[in-house]
């Protein structure tokens, strides 16, 4: 009788990703503290329970995998085998590859791995490592190429031969050593001995592709990392919904609360005694509901940070520096599509921390620093924000450096360069074109710099800081909205029309009498608490000349540390917004985030505070 | 009244599973994530039949079963063992455990069904016996009652 599997496709899938992050936790955990029984037999369970499932499902190459994972745990379980770099670097590609295999189903290495796996549990041969050898005849050898056959068929009973420069030597054009590329499970003075056996062979020479093959031991490290912990929510405690059905229903709760204003303002103007009354417990109601659903699409960062240890590990070995990860604030929650759109950001900076920050270990111990470097990733709430940073107590910045490269790329007028604070001319790093190395490396350069981040966390409504400190570190902060669903905004009206201000980048209001109001060569500035900035009039999200000078507000917006006023003509109130996106003929007015529906069903512009000040520059070329 | 099966399993895939069959069988469900909310359940809903997985995080199956069989509570209730561990030592544990069946993964649910029923069905003979054997040990009683001292020479005979 053939079962239909497929209705369990989805769970597999799920269940398989959610053991690979767990196992990837266990390996991390047994690399960074040495033989620890918990870690073992939680890597040994994770590999039985997928072997399970991958079986009931069919997926054959999966179950044969995770059998010769199972078979070669159980040997270290019963202490027959022990936990070293090897077998580690063995486990961590057999994770690799089952995350390929659960993505394509199809894995060329199946078979090597599976050999490699038996080799490591039945413990006869260990495993091969790579040599290069070098074989110098004597002078007076008359044929060289007749005697490298013979080295090859000598290494051939001890080693796989994988290639040679054979080829060098029957052009007749001596080359000073016969070289062979071989891998064996012999060390080398067995090899160098074979080598030695074959006559007029004057010297031999073999070396180790990777010489790092050191068991792992116990590290004296402090408390066991954040990071290897599961992320602190207890399977009991949540429930798996499609995020589909969510956005659904918050689509639909965003509606009430709209039509909940609607009814507020008929009620107040007609004011129905008793309707009043329903209203606000509809008005409880639903803003009970609507937190309840925010709260619903909030997950915790570890989502997210529990994928970096890996591969800040990856990282960090492919460029041979010593990197110890510091995870904090990982219980920190955040709307699952802002975190979704960070991910990518984050592991960009992480790679640019290990890549450009941290420096080799013999640097850092010849400048006086511990010789292992840390990246620090944290989350920490802020008002309605959160602020992810990665910090790393690498060789830091140079700003003049920084400004040095801008200049050479032309990204900026050399004046404005000049005049730019140490902390100014770090924002001249995420212009497009500004790249610091020369050439992209594998690791950081992949076509995206810093200025994909800076524009990923823009349209997020988020902010980028840098802070530097030359040879001690440098620390790049997102600060990114809790979520995108519902903003708190302030009500504006600029020549009769409604617009809505993000009420989060809002600092102060202000009547237009009391504000004082100067003009400096082309522009208008205010004076806030002291401080000259910009002033903004309606132009800026409206277009056209200014019509009239008519008193009214001054809404000082802040985004990041620029402050900028903004003129209006009305302050109605503040009010919860949904922000639905503009249709695509407004798609290109920068100064503008999108549009939401208002309680009596007329639509007003949301602005997008970002771009005012950006506006505002382009205005001064255009109309003055 | 359908029979309720308790499933203990760390995995939820192989959790929903069994239950999917066994619910279009018509057996009511209760499902555990390890060998300690296993006993907790089993000792709590008194299930008429466990199925049990053998490795599982804190308390695997093999010790959950020794705990199950030493409970006078729950030591009736039968266990089918279903696991991915398929080596003889591992499955003689299971047998001398207690367990009815040893099912290894992967599993035909229309087999696992029918060991399901199979067992069950056991259960169902050895009680029938049990009542057969308890209407006749009532039915002999009646019988020595009638006949009076007659039948306790009769029985006292035969213990000697």
């Amino acid at each position: 009788m053939s079962v239909d599997m497929s209705a369990y496709l989805d769970i597999f899938n799920t269940e398989a990703t959610e053991l690979l992050a767990s196992l990837n936790n266990a390996l991390l955990a047994l690399e960074r503290n040495g033989v620890d029984a918990v870690q073992i037999n939680e890597t040994f369970r994770v590999a039985h329970t997928l072997k399970g499932m991958a079986a009931t499902m069919g997926f054959n190459k999966m179950a044969e995998l995770t059998h010769g994972m199972e078979a070669l745990l159980e040997k270290v379980r019963k202490g027959q085998r022990t936990i070293n770099s090897e077998l580690l670097d063995l486990l961590f590609n057999c994770l690799d590859a089952l995350s390929v295999l659960l993505k394509t189903g199809e894995l060329e290495s199946l078979e090597e791995l599976k050999a490699a796996l038996d080799a490591a549990s039945t413990g006869h041969c260990p495993s091969e490592s790579g040599y290069e050898v070098s074989v110098k005849f004597l002078k007076s050898c008359a044929m060289p190429k007749a005697r490298s056959h013979v080295v090859i068929k000598a290494l051939e009973k001890i080693a796989t031969v994988e290639s040679s420069n054979m080829e060098e030597l029957s052009k007749g054009t001596l080359p000073d050593s016969f070289k062979v590329t071989i891998r064996s499970t012999a060390d080398r003075a067995t090899i160098e001995s074979v080598l030695l056996s074959v006559s007029e062979v004057e010297a031999a020479s073999v070396t180790r592709f990777k010489d790092k093959k050191k068991p792992v031991g116990k590290k004296a490290v402090g408390e066991v990392d954040e990071s290897t912990r599961q992320p602190g929510v207890s399977l009991s405690e949540t429930i798996r919904v499609n995020a589909a059905h969510l956005d659904n229903l918050l689509n639909l709760v965003s509606e009430m609360v709209v039509n909940r204003t609607r009814l507020e303002t008929l009620v107040s103007s007609e004011q129905f005694g008793s309707l009043t009354d329903a209203i606000d417990e509809l008005g409880q109601i639903t803003s009970g509901l609507q937190e309840e659903i925010l709260a619903m699409r909030m997950i915790p960062v570890s989502y997210v940070f529990n994928r970096f240890p890996r591969m800040v590990r990856d990282v960090a070995h492919q460029l041979r520096k010593e990197v110890e990860l510091v995870i904090e604030g990982q219980d920190i929650d955040l709307d699952r599509m802002v975190l979704d759109e960070i991910s990518e950001p984050l592991t960009h900076l992480l790679r640019n921390a290990i890549d450009h920050g941290i420096e080799p270990p013999e640097i850092r111990v010849a400048s006086g620093k511990p010789r292992t470097g840390t990246v620090k990733l944290s989350a920490a709430r802020k008002h309605g924000s959160v602020v992810i940073e990665v910090a790393d107590d690498g060789r830091g910045i140079d700003p003049e450096k920084i400004k040095k490269i801008a200049l050479e790329k032309g990204l900026a007028d050399p004046e404005e360069i000049a005049s730019m604070g140490n902390d100014d001319c770090y924002s001249l790093m995420w212009k497009p074109g500004f790249t610091t190395v020369g050439k992209a490396t594998a690791i950081s350069g992949r076509g995206v710099g810093l200025d994909a981040v800076k524009d990923k966390i823009s349209d997020l409504g988020g902010i980028l800081r840098i802070r530097s400190m030359l040879g001690s570190g440098s620390s790049f902060g997102l600060e990114v909205p809790l979520t995108l669903a519902l903003i708190p905004a302030l009500m504006v009206t600029v020549r009769k029309q409604i617009f809505a201000l993000p009420l989060s980048n809002v600092i102060d209001i202000a009547s237009s009498h009391d504000v004082e109001t100067h003009r400096i060569g082309d522009r208008q500035v205010i004076v806030f608490r002291g401080e000259t900035i910009p002033l903004v009039d309606q132009r800026a999200i409206f277009g056209g000349p200014d019509p009239d000078r008519k008193p009214g507000y001054v809404v000082t917006v802040q985004v990041g540390d620029d402050r900028v006023g903004l003129k209006v003509e009305r302050v109605i109130r503040k009010q919860e917004i949904v922000l639905k996106p503009l249709t695509c003929f407004l798609r290109g007015i920068k100064s503008l985030a999108g549009s939401t529906v208002l309680g009596d069903g007329t639509v007003a512009l949301v602005v997008d505070p970002r771009n005012l000040l950006e506006c505002e520059r382009k205005l001064r070329g255009a109309y003055v | 009244m359908s029979k309720m099966v308790l499933i203990v399993d760390d995995s939820r895939m192989m959790r929903l599973m069994v239950r999917t069959n066994l619910e279009a069988a018509g057996f009511e469900v209760v499902e555990a994530e390890d060998g300690d909310d296993g006993i907790e359940k089993a000792a709590n809903e008194n299930p008429d039949l466990i199925i049990l997985d053998a490795v599982m995080p804190r308390l695997g199956g093999f010790d959950a079963l020794k705990v199950l069989k030493s409970d006078s509570k729950t030591a009736a209730i039968p266990v089918i063992m279903l696991t991915a561990q398929s080596n003889t030592t591992d499955q003689i544990e299971g047998w001398s455990g207690g367990a009815s069946e040893y099912v290894t993964k992967p599993f035909n649910p229309a087999t696992l069904m029918e060991i399901v029923q199979k067992v069950l069905g056991e259960e169902e003979y050895n009680l029938q016996k049990k009542e057969r054997q308890i209407e006749k040990l009532t039915v002999l009683q009646k019988l020595k009652e009638r006949t009076g001292a007659n039948g306790r020479s009769e029985g006292d005979g035969g213990d000697r």
